[in-house]
């Protein structure tokens, strides 16, 4: 984990420690990493540590930062060039990385993640172009185009150091800075099924890998076997996000530069300066696409999770809505054990005062105010958990006990309408995986559904059969018969849609909610005519066994 | 004088019982009873002093079973008990809100008592 500058004095001065020597080896790295006698780096490392560096740190710390690359850069330098060659160097170098970091604080809504395609197209054009436009004021690329330096024209010097930069940018700072945000959490976090496909996806990227670059030069009559690296990457970009993308990226970078070193692989029949170019290329064309795939990706990811939240919170508010319509029916719910608490508690009272009590009869009484009040507890305990917001959690449930739970918060309700219930719960009907404060919201939707429409039905017709049983070998099915005004004639499914209502009151959200809720759990709800008076509404749920 | 005879009539068997207990700690004698049916039975047997009335019954509404009785010629003295919030049509009653304290309870009983 990279602390923040601001910690403290020395997790700071720790930081500029990593800072240093991870700049050192970059440098060493480029240094190392040339063909023949070349003085451009294949992929000027450097410059993406420093990068990254800057990303990672406030402004304010920007200083420090450049401080001690550049005397990192000429401790690195020294042994090999010349002075004034270095101190050039960490100019032009400090100017790209800072210009490129306050193009991207300016352009790419940092902290950089990678995870929009916005950000992707912005730091892959930003890199890019200051990378061709700083190396311009490089020293190989300004003395070569004063005919200072023979070995190169200045147009291909040019060429190498912006394609040596840019390709470093695009590879090496992306990971550099998720890693650094994030620090060792992403793993830590990993389940065991994620960490065995994590690892699965590794074991492709360096099959792949040393298939293509480990082998000898055979591979390069069949270039079209480039491409076999391409699955392994985008099963990186789709499963594991911007940050497994960057790094299997990398990954795929070193080994493809390691083998070309080594004299392996595809590149290997062309001469030095096609093979570094060849390399180059073939970063930056895998890189982009890769990038914008996991953005792409995570986009849509978080368009689903932002609409599974507003859901879970549309869901909680018609439950809240639901039991604010029965807060009446509640109260009554209430008001009788405290009915019969305050009277029995002043009946002993009472016995007490005019010398008429017996130990048998108050110990009656006190278990009685004892009852009365786990019932009324049990009552708000009911309320709360229906009302209460929270993650859904699903586990097996017994259907028979979450319809027992609707009916008893709809007791007092269907008591006042002078609905009868009937119901046939089974308790030996196989479990359903869900939520089982949803599925009372379903439930208790269709009972209150159900009472409504039997608004117009004579008083000793109102009867509500609520049947469980189980459909066949993988589903439970629920059926909620009223005898009320029935599903409005060839369009029993509009019911279900939002807003659709025959009440005079309420949203028409309850039935949607409902048919959402039992989507979500791989179920199925609707609602049919009864040939004779009402309509039945059935919910179908998988079976846990 | 005989202890009052009050008929309590309430569906809810906790409440019955503990407002039994409450007028007979009071010096009352009690019948308690489920529904306005066997309001009606009991009559037969014996007339109550005063009938405390739970305003929603299962078999009917409290006030529906006092004005079936009043059609009948039995005025008896009811005392009106009430779980809900809206008790707007019962201006001529005596209705008492739940949960109800054993003063208010036992003063519109006895209110009753002695005007009879």
């Amino acid at each position: 984990m990279w602390p923040p500058l601001s910690q403290n004095r020395v997790s700071r001065i720790g930081w500029l420690a990593v800072l240093a020597l991870g700049y050192y080896v970059a440098v060493r790295l480029g240094l190392s990493f040339r063909f023949q006698n070349s003085i451009i780096g294949v992929v000027w490392i450097a410059n993406a540590v420093l990068l990254a560096a800057l990303l990672l740190t406030p402004v304010a710390r920007w200083p420090w930062v450049l401080a001690v690359t550049a005397v990192t850069h000429l401790a690195a330098m020294l042994p090999d060039a010349a002075l004034w060659r270095a101190l050039w160097q960490i100019g032009i170098n400090a100017a790209l990385t800072t210009t490129t970091a306050l193009a991207l604080r300016r352009f790419a809504d940092l902290p950089l993640t990678l995870a929009t395609r916005r950000q992707v197209l912005v730091y892959t054009v930003a890199s890019f172009a200051l990378a061709a436009v700083f190396a311009l004021g490089t020293p190989v690329v300004v003395r070569s185009a004063l005919g200072l330096e023979p070995s190169y024209t200045h147009a291909v010097a040019w060429l190498r150091v912006a394609l040596s930069n840019g390709a470093a940018l695009l590879l090496v700072t992306p990971v550099i800075v998720l890693w650094g945000q994030h620090g060792l959490t992403p793993l830590e976090r990993l389940t065991p099924r994620a960490m065995l496909e994590g690892g699965a996806i590794v074991v492709c990227l360096l099959t792949v890998g040393f298939v293509l670059f480990g082998t000898g030069s055979e591979i390069a009559r069949f270039p079209a076997l480039l491409m076999l690296i391409f699955p392994p990457l985008l099963w990186a970009a789709v499963r594991l996000g911007p940050l497994g993308a960057s790094t299997a990226l990398l990954g795929i970078a070193a080994v493809s530069a390691w083998g070309t070193a080594g004299q392996l692989g595809p590149f290997v029949a062309f001469s030095d300066a096609t093979k570094v170019l060849s390399l180059q290329l073939f970063w930056i064309t895998m890189s982009t696409p890769i990038l914008l795939m996991a953005a792409v990706i995570r986009e849509r990811e978080q368009a689903e999770s932002s609409l599974l939240t507003l859901r879970q919170h549309l869901t909680h508010a018609t439950r809240v809505a639901t039991a604010g319509e029965l807060s009446g029916a509640l109260a009554h719910e209430l008001r009788q054990p405290l009915t019969a608490i305050l009277a029995n508690a002043q009946a002993a009272r009472t016995l007490l005062d005019t010398g008429s009590a017996d130990a048998g009869e108050l110990r009656i009484i006190l278990d009685d105010i004892a009852l009365q009040d786990r019932y009324a507890a049990d009552v708000i305990t009911r309320l709360r958990a229906f009302v209460q917001e929270r993650e859904p959690h699903f586990e097996p449930i017994a259907l028979d006990v979450v319809v027992r739970d609707a009916l008893a918060l709809t007791k007092v309700l269907l008591d006042r309408i002078g609905v009868s219930v009937d119901a046939d719960l089974p308790p030996d009907v196989p479990r359903v995986w869900g939520d089982s404060v949803q599925l009372v919201q379903v439930v208790l939707n269709l009972i209150l559904n159900a009472c409504e429409s039997m608004y117009h039905t004579p008083a000793p017709e109102r009867r509500l059969r609520v049947e469980l049983a189980r459909n066949d070998t993988h589903f439970v099915e629920l059926a909620i018969a009223d005898r009320g005004d029935g599903l409005p004639l060839g369009a029993q499914d509009k019911v279900f849609e939002p807003f659709f209502t025959t009440k005079e009151t309420g949203l028409g959200l309850g039935l949607a909610i409902g048919r959402s809720i039992v989507t979500a759990h791989g179920g199925r709800l609707w609602g049919e005519n009864n040939e004779g008076r009402g309509a039945t509404f059935r919910v179908l749920l998988r079976a846990t066994a | 004088m005989t202890s009052p005879y009050v008929a309590i009539v309430e569906d809810d068997d906790s409440v019955r019982v503990a407002l039994g207990r409450l007028c007979r700690a009071y010096g009352m004698s009690t019948r308690e009873l489920a529904t306005a049916h066997e309001l009606v039975d009991s009559l037969a047997e014996r007339r109550p002093d005063c009938v405390v009335l739970d305003l929603q019954l299962p078999d009917c509404d409290g006030l529906d079973a006092d004005e079936w009785l009043r059609e009948r010629g039995i005025a008896l003295p009811v005392v009106i008990i009430t779980g809900r919030d809206d008790t707007k049509r019962s201006s001529e009653h005596v209705v008492l809100p739940k949960p109800v304290d054993d003063s208010t309870l036992i003063a519109a009983i006895r209110n009753f008592l002695d005007r009879g």
